[in-house]
């Protein structure tokens, strides 16, 4: 098969380049999903073999772009963040060849075996996909919750007037599920670009710090005029990021969040 | 570049802050910790600085102006700020309780702002 090999660690990219090759199939590769990207404009291939996390553009883009072209190779995802928001998240978009690392090589040959076989991946409770990718219709997840959404959000704006933004959001990729602004100054692209390595990054130092079954709760982070923007995780599929003043106290936003969360009676999650 | 200098404000920080596990000086430009201080987080704590420092690039990729990342779960918080606007990093990892974020928060700024100025 025809593979593109998509990561930005360019140690890995060429054993892994000699490995495929070994294996019996050619490889080309790129260092970003905008290599990528340019690759796939020119050539088509069998196989997408990519990171996650990457610099200019990461993997998740790089399977949203390639869910808008009408030739889809099969997409196989690779990354350390290897959890179970992260495969819930990919096998939600039908994604179902993960792959976590470091490598395991037999799953990935295993892996090359059933697609070039056109097999259907393994996960049999997955939704129905093509040729390996399939988007499940945004309004879906949505619709299913937004009065919830909304309810907490008037909650915490009753709470806390200083809130500029409130933002209900999945922590692995960004995507929002609901929004309410006071300010113009939210950028909706560059929030779903920036919040989820964000969240998988303080996940990779939590799991360092407390081990496998520890995640951060909670991320602070303030600018230099010294405005607060907190993200409190309330479960691998939701994150709820406030931007506020310091005007309130740290402490405070917390309690709230806190006491909104457990005070509602619309259950959430 | 001296990293005693470091080492020596790591255990200022210990002192100062109650609750203080560990503490670290990172380059973010060589990716290179300069000085280490208190008891190790895990046995993967030589990946950590670095780790610390992929997150803090990200908030600063995310809020622009970052010059400040917490995060925190029941048992820890992690204070990563910088030292001035060069690309060393200040990393501390505190017990939670018994000291809140925000004094922990103040005192670190503090400490950072009256190195660099000596």
């Amino acid at each position: 098969m025809k593979i593109l090999l998509v990561d930005d660690e360019k140690d890995l990219v060429s054993t892994l380049t000699t490995i495929l090759e070994k294996w019996g199939h050619s490889v080309l590769s790129a260092y970003d999903g905008i290599g990528a990207q340019k690759i796939l404009q020119e050539t088509t291939v069998d196989v997408i073999l990519s990171d996650l996390i990457m610099p200019n553009m990461d993997g998740g883009e790089l399977l949203t772009w390639l869910n808008a072209q009408e030739k889809k190779p099969h997409f196989i995802i690779m990354s350390a963040y290897y959890n179970d928001g992260f495969i819930k998240y990919f096998t939600d978009q039908g994604i179902t060849n993960i792959l976590g690392k470091p490598i395991q090589f037999d799953k990935l040959k295993l892996m090359l075996k059933k697609l070039a076989a056109a097999e259907e991946p393994e996960a049999a409770e997955t939704p129905p996909h093509q040729n390996g990718t399939h988007t499940v219709p945004a309004e879906h997840r949505e619709t299913k919750t937004d009065m919830q959404y909304e309810h907490l959000a008037k909650d915490i704006t009753e709470r806390l007037p200083e809130a500029r933004h409130i933002i209900f959001a999945d922590p692995v990729t960004g995507r929002i599920y609901y929004k309410v602004s006071k300010a113009q100054d939210f950028n909706e692209p560059e929030f779903s670009r920036i919040a989820a390595p964000l969240y998988l990054a303080a996940g990779k130092v939590w799991t360092s710090i407390c081990g496998e079954k520890s995640s951060p709760k909670e991320l602070l982070t303030l600018d230099d005029s010294n405005r607060m923007v907190y993200r409190s995780l309330v479960s691998p599929n939701l994150m709820i990021y406030i931007d506020a003043t310091t005007q309130i106290t740290h402490g405070l936003l917390r309690i709230t969040i806190e006491n909104v969360l457990k005070e509602s009676t619309v259950p959430i999650s | 570049m001296n990293s005693k200098k470091y080492q020596d404000f790591l255990k200022v920080l210990e002192n100062e802050l109650l609750s203080f596990r560990w503490g670290c000086v990172f380059d973010s430009e060589k990716k290179a910790t300069l000085a280490e201080y208190g008891n190790a987080p895990s046995e993967n704590s030589s990946e950590l600085p670095d780790q610390c420092n992929v997150l803090f690039e990200s908030a600063l990729q995310s809020d622009g102006q970052e010059t400040e990342l917490m995060a925190h779960d029941e048992q820890w918080i992690l204070l990563m700020r910088r030292f001035t606007k060069g690309p060393l990093r200040c990393f501390i990892l505190l017990r939670s309780g018994g000291i809140t974020t925000g004094w922990a928060r103040d005192t670190l700024k503090d400490k950072l702002q009256e190195f660099s100025s000596n």
